[in-house]
């Protein structure tokens, strides 16, 4: 409860940090006017840049941590992450394609919608070759190969691409961004997310039972077959439209859970909601890094995030070692 | 009326049966101690009367709802699967999910805990503690589900004697409080003792069914295990002993015996 409490009001407090930093400085109170009256430059910006930014941060950080949860949750490793059964990668391939026609410059929804479209397509393969037994392992090697086809598919169209520039637009899109962001952006994403993140924060009782292993939690009444379907399609949901709109951003779907795991005595079902509101907090958090380490070199997020993650990754590794020695 | 009744029940990997049209009904209370040696398919059996195995034949467990299922019979796998480092409390209280939020300071949780001698553990991490302990937990886990039906596969399995005795001990008050419980055992002196039926597996067959006395004859153990052992009824309970390993040209004409 009192985590609960207290990642409520980091998040807050992050999002108003993210509303107020930026390229145009203004007093706090100033600010927070502008933003509920929307009048002049200031409004302007506040209402149609940072408000937007602010709420796709917590969106994207939401779903990373959220889905990063689950997929632990539900396999049962402290190593699953969202990026597992290969819907962040071929939301890219989908994006990348988009790109690399031209597809992406005709109207401002081709982007997310063909990053959205091999997101579902992805769904539909994984269940196709994951059979219908509800087996986690399965499930994982599907990931596995659906992972990698898109990775190739994506690398084979930046090998063909005559155009330097499409080029260099696609390999900044895939390093994640929320910069230049617009309401229209959180519209696609939010729907997914939400939905997504009902579907899986049901799953709560089925993850807790399977800490018992998959046997046991089918005789405490749990469907994994059920299970499975909610899972791959909540998380296709929340990652594919979050890909689609900020690109791919890694390390928040595993770092998080792993922080919070001992503050929930590791119980998979407060884990997710615990997870939802670190992963919105470490993603905002970084967001505003990225304005104000480098303001104008357009840092990527997805580059920050991943500098931030690995020390991260790798001093929990050392905690682990010494508990386990 | 029956607990759970097999009718012909089948289990077949390929074409091959590894459990073969078994039919067996658990009075309440039955202790039922499931004996057979290595892959006589007691496992599978037990896991097929559950439902959570394909099979041919039916068990009134399987064709119920899974979520009815839940409420009428438990299940102790073998293998002591613990993934996440939660308290014993916790986990014990896994045991209440099949009957919606689990509340706490829940009656079935705190008597399973009691029960199984585990309230000095209550606020440790279950997967720090030792393989015996843990099995413990796993079994209170079994017991706060408050089924009808319990089926534990080797229950007693890394266990040490006294929390061997005193486990069997409570399955076996358990049946005596009107619940049946199956178990596999490898211990035939321990199954002796404390089961009140036993069923003896052999390649996928139910080869006897009924007393220890029924059961464990020379001419079973001679053909199903190929061992001799001493079996000794005396007033503190049955006493079995394995003594010998057959060799196998005993064995071959023991079988040879039985296909005549």
């Amino acid at each position: 409860m009192r985590l609960a409490l207290f990642l409520i009001s980091l998040v807050i407090l992050l999002f108003l940090c993210s509303l107020l930093i930026g390229h145009t400085q203004a007093p706090l109170f100033t600010s927070l006017l502008a933003l509920i009256s929307g009048q002049g430059s200031l409004g302007t910006v506040m209402q149609e840049i940072r408000l937007p930014r602010a709420i796709l941060a917590a969106l994207v950080g939401g779903s990373l941590g959220l889905s990063g949860a689950a997929m632990q949750g539900y396999l049962r490793n402290p190593l699953a992450e969202p990026g597992l059964i290969g819907i962040s990668s071929s939301a890219s391939l989908g994006a990348v394609i988009s790109l690399q026609t031209g597809f992406a410059s005709m109207f401002w929804l081709a982007l997310p919608l063909s990053a959205l479209g091999m997101s579902v397509l992805a769904v539909f393969l994984i269940m196709l070759l994951a059979g219908k037994q509800g087996r986690s392992l399965t499930l994982i090697l599907a990931g596995i190969a659906i992972s990698a086809l898109a990775g190739a598919m994506t690398s084979l169209v930046l090998n063909l691409s005559p155009n330097p520039y499409a080029t260099a637009e696609i390999v900044f899109w895939m390093m994640g961004s929320l910069a230049d962001r617009s309401f229209d952006h959180v519209w696609i994403a939010l729907p997914f997310c939400v939905v997504g993140a009902m579907m899986i924060l049901l799953l709560g009782p089925a993850l807790n039972a399977l800490t018992l292993g998959e046997d046991t939690a089918q005789t405490m009444g749990i469907n994994l077959v059920k299970t499975r379907y909610a899972l791959v399609i909540g998380v296709a949901a929340m990652i594919g439209a979050t890909t689609a709109v900020a690109g791919a951003v890694g390390f928040v779907g595993l770092v998080v859970p792993h922080i919070l795991r001992r503050w929930v005595k590791s119980q998979p079902s407060r884990l997710m909601w615990a997870s939802m509101l670190g992963g919105a907090a470490l993603v905002l958090a970084a967001d505003i890094l990225v304005r104000v380490v480098l303001p104008d070199r357009d840092l990527k997020l997805g580059v920050v995030m991943a500098i931030l993650g690995a020390p991260l990754f790798l001093h929990l590794i050392y905690k682990t070692r010494a508990e386990l020695s | 009326m029956s607990l759970l009744t097999l009718d012909k029940l089948s289990v077949f990997r390929g074409d091959c049966p590894v459990v073969d049209t078994v039919s067996l009904a658990l009075e309440p209370g039955d202790f039922i101690g499931l004996i057979g040696p290595n892959g006589a398919g007691k496992t599978t059996l037990m896991r097929a009367a559950l439902g959570i195995l394909e099979h041919k034949g039916s068990s009134s467990l399987a064709v119920m709802s899974q979520s009815d299922r839940a409420k009428q019979a438990a299940w102790l796998p073998q293998d002591r699967e613990i993934a996440w480092g939660l308290s014993v409390r916790d986990l014990v209280g896994l045991g209440r999910l099949p009957f919606g939020p689990i509340k706490k300071n829940d009656v079935h949780v705190e008597e399973a805990i009691i029960e199984m001698e585990l309230a000095a553990f209550s606020e440790r991490i279950a997967t720090q503690l030792s393989g015996g302990e843990q099995a413990r937990v796993l079994i209170a886990r079994a017991l706060a589900q408050d089924t009808p039906i319990l089926m534990a596969d080797e229950p007693t399995a890394s266990l040490d004697p006294a929390n061997q005795i005193s486990t069997l001990k409570i399955f076996s008050e358990l049946a005596q409080a009107g619940r049946g419980i199956i178990a596999s055992i490898h211990d035939l002196g321990l199954a002796a003792r404390y089961c009140t039926k036993l069923a003896l597996l052999d390649r996928g067959k139910l080869v006897a069914f009924g007393s220890a006395d029924a059961v464990l004859t020379p001419d079973n153990l001679r053909t199903v295990f190929s061992i001799e052992a001493h079996y000794e009824k005396t007033k503190e309970g049955i006493i079995f002993q394995p003594l010998s390993v057959l060799n196998k040209s005993d064995k071959n004409s023991a079988q040879g015996d039985t296909l005549k």
